[in-house]
C-alpha cells in the first residue's frame, strides 16, 4: 500500500487525538515498518489494518468510523494534491464515474505498482447511480468516507445506502440518490 | 513532561529514518527517470529521423509523379539519394533488354559525373535485375558481385538497386561507401522505395516519349511527319528572322510515283518511299529537318544555308535518289524526283510564304520535266527524264 495512506493516517491521528495517541497506537502495533513511513515508500497492507484496529482499541470509535473518517480525510488530500482530477467537474455524479477509468488510469502513471481498488458505476433509473466498489482488501468504509466526502465537497445534496452483494463477498454497493 | 519528551526523541528518530528512506527512494526513482529520458531521447531522435525520411519519401514520390523528363527524373533522383542516404560513389544504369549500362555515375567528393560508359557482364546483369531486392556486399559478403561490377577495393560496402516497374526491369542504381557496413537495413529499404518510384517515373517518361514519338513521327518512313514539321519550322523561321540568317526550304516529289505503285505493286511503293526517305535523311545535318510532307511529297527545311547551299544540297539529294535500285518481282527499277528550293527573303515574308515558292519551284521542275532542281522564279537545271520507270 502507498506511503502516502500510512503518512495520511498518523497525521489524522495526530490531529484527530493526540500525538500521544499516535505513539502508544505505534509502540502497541509492533510493526514490520517500526511505524516509519515516507510518503514515497509502499508498506504491507497488513499495517493500515492493525494500526486502524489498535485505533479502535484505544479509542472509543469503531473501526468503520475510523474508516470513514479516514476516507473523508484522504478525499480532502486528493482534492488538494491532484486538482487535475477535479478540473472541469461540477458534480459528484460527474466526478464518481470517471474515478476507475480517468482517475485510476492517471494514478497508475504516476504509481505504477499501485494496487487499485476497481470503482464501477451504473445509472439504472434518472437520478440514481450505483456505484460497485469491488476490492480484495474490504475497504468498503474507507470507499464510503471518500464518496461521502467528494459529495460534500461539490455540494451535492444526495443520499448513500450501502448493500453488501449477495453473492460475492468482496463486493459492495453504494446506491446514490438525489435526497 | 518526561515522558513527552521520550515521546517527542521517537518520533524524531523515526522522522528522521523516514527522510533518509524517503531520499533514498527519491534518489532511486530520479536514477530510473534518468534512464528513462535516454531513452525517451534516443526514441524522439529516432521517431524525428524517421518522420523526415517520410517526408523526403512523400516529396520524392511527388517530385517523381510530376516529371515526364529522364533527365530531370535522373537529376531528382540522384539529388534525393544524396540527400538520404550517406554515401561516396553512385552510379545509375538503364537496362536495354540485354545489358545494363551507365547512365550517369558520381565519385566521391566531386560535383560533377563520371559519364564514360560502363556495361555490366551479363551474367550479372541477370543476377541482379531477377533480385526483388537490393543486393548489399560488405567486406564479407557478395565481394565478387562488387568485384564484377568493377568497384574499387577501397569502396567497402556497395550496394545495387533493382529499379522495375510493374515486374519489367528499368535498370538498377548502385552506391558506395568506404566504410565497412556503412548501410543499415532502413538505408537499403529506403534506397528500394525510391528505387521503385524512381522506375516507375522512367517507365512513365519513356511510355511519353514513345506516344510523342508516335505523334510526330511517320510510321512508313520514319521521318518527321506534316504537323511535326510545320510546328518546328515556325519556330526555325522566327529564330531565322530574329538572328537574320538565311534559310531556305526544299519540296521534293517522286516523280511518277502512282506508275511505281500501279507496276510494281503497293509494297514497292512503300519501299521506295522508305528508301528515298533514308536516302535523303543521310548525310544531313542535324539541324536540318526532313518530314514526309503528304503522299510522296517530302520537304527539307535547311536552316543557316543561303538559296545556293540548298540547291546545291537538292541536286545531291537529287542523284542520290536516281542512284537507287528497286529489285521487284517484275525486275528492278529506279525512280526520279523533282525539287522546288526557295529561302527566306527579307521582311513581310512567312514560313507558309517560303514553302508556297518552294511548291511552286517543285510545280515548275514537274512542267520542266522532271528529275530536276528549280530554284523560285529561277531555272537552275532541266535535265531531260533519266531513269524513268517504264
Amino acid at each position: 500500500m502507498k506511503g502516502m495512506v500510512f503518512t495520511e493516517f498518523l497525521e489524522l491521528v495526530d490531529e484527530k487525538f493526540s500525538f500521544e495517541i499516535t505513539e502508544r497506537l505505534i509502540e502497541m502495533s509492533q510493526l514490520p515498518s517500526d511505524g516509519i513511513y515516507t510518503a514515497v515508500g509502499t508498506y504491507d497492507y497488513q499495517e493500515i489494518v492493525t494500526l486502524v484496529s489498535n485505533l479502535s482499541t484505544l479509542t472509543d470509535a469503531t473501526v468503520s468510523d475510523l474508516l470513514k473518517a479516514f476516507g473523508r480525510h484522504l478525499f480532502q488530500r486528493f482534492v488538494l494534491s491532484f486538482p487535475l482530477f477535479f478540473e472541469g467537474m461540477c458534480s459528484s455524479m460527474e466526478f464518481l464515474p470517471r474515478v476507475q477509468d480517468y482517475v485510476h488510469s492517471e494514478v497508475r502513471k504516476l504509481y505504477p505498482d499501485a494496487e487499485l481498488p476497481n470503482f464501477s458505476c451504473s445509472k439504472p433509473e434518472g437520478g440514481t447511480m450505483i456505484m460497485t466498489y469491488r476490492s480484495s482488501r474490504n475497504l468498503a468504509d474507507l470507499a464510503e468516507g471518500l464518496i461521502l466526502a467528494c459529495i460534500d465537497h461539490f455540494g451535492d445534496s444526495l443520499s448513500v445506502e450501502r448493500e453488501k452483494s449477495p453473492d460475492d463477498a468482496s463486493e459492495t454497493r453504494f446506491i446514490i440518490r438525489q435526497k | 513532561m518526561d515522558n513527552l519528551v521520550e515521546l517527542l526523541k521517537r518520533r524524531l528518530a523515526r522522522e528522521r529514518v523516514a527522510r533518509k528512506h524517503a531520499e533514498q527512494i527519491i534518489e532511486e526513482k530520479s536514477r530510473e527517470l534518468y534512464a528513462r529520458s535516454l531513452e525517451l531521447e534516443q526514441t524522439v531522435a529516432a521517431e524525428r529521423r524517421a518522420r523526415s525520411e517520410v517526408e523526403t519519401l512523400l516529396q520524392a514520390f511527388e517530385a517523381f509523379t510530376e516529371k515526364l523528363d529522364f533527365n530531370e527524373i535522373v537529376t531528382h533522383l540522384k539529388a534525393f539519394i544524396k540527400r538520404l542516404i550517406p554515401h561516396d560513389s553512385g552510379e545509375i544504369y538503364f537496362f536495354d533488354g540485354e545489358t545494363l549500362s551507365r547512365h550517369i555515375g558520381w565519385a566521391p567528393g566531386e560535383d560533377g559525373t563520371v559519364a564514360e560508359t560502363k556495361i555490366i557482364p551479363a551474367v550479372l546483369v541477370n543476377e541482379i535485375l531477377a533480385a526483388s531486392h537490393p543486393i548489399v556486399s560488405s567486406e564479407t559478403n557478395n565481394q565478387a558481385m562488387a568485384r564484377g561490377w568493377g568497384i574499387p577495393s577501397e569502396t567497402k560496402t556497395w550496394m545495387a538497386v533493382p529499379m522495375a516497374a510493374q515486374g519489367n526491369p528499368v535498370g538498377c542504381l548502385t552506391l558506395g561507401c568506404r566504410q565497412p557496413d556503412a548501410f543499415c537495413v532502413a538505408n537499403v529499404r529506403l534506397v528500394q522505395a525510391i528505387a521503385n518510384e524512381a522506375a516507375v517515373a522512367f517507365e512513365n517518361a519513356r511510355l511519353f516519349r514513345e506516344v510523342q514519338k508516335l505523334s510526330t513521327i511517320d510510321a512508313l518512313t520514319g521521318l518527321y511527319n506534316r504537323r511535326y514539321f510545320n510546328a518546328t519550322a515556325q519556330v526555325e523561321f522566327q529564330r531565322a528572322e530574329r538572328y537574320d540568317l538565311p534559310l531556305s526550304a526544299i519540296m521534293m516529289d517522286i516523280d511518277h510515283f502512282k506508275r511505281v505503285n500501279d507496276t510494281y505493286g503497293h509494297a514497292s511503293g512503300d519501299r521506295v518511299l522508305g528508301e528515298v526517305a533514308k536516302a535523303c535523311g543521310d548525310g544531313l545535318r542535324a539541324m536540318d529537318l526532313l518530314a514526309r510532307y503528304g503522299g510522296e511529297e517530302f520537304c527539307l527545311l535547311v536552316p543557316e544555308t543561303p538559296l545556293k547551299g540548298a540547291m546545291i544540297l537538292a541536286e545531291r539529294l537529287r542523284g542520290q535518289v536516281a542512284a537507287l535500285v528497286f529489285d521487284s518481282d517484275k525486275g528492278s527499277f529506279t525512280v526520279t524526283a523533282s525539287f522546288g528550293v526557295s529561302e527566306r527573303l527579307g521582311v513581310q515574308d512567312s514560313m507558309g510564304n517560303l514553302l508556297k515558292r518552294s511548291d511552286r519551284a517543285l510545280y515548275e521542275a514537274k512542267d520542266g520535266g522532271r528529275n530536276c532542281v528549280v530554284a523560285c522564279a529561277q531555272r537552275v537545271h532541266n535535265l531531260s527524264i533519266v531513269d524513268r520507270p517504264s
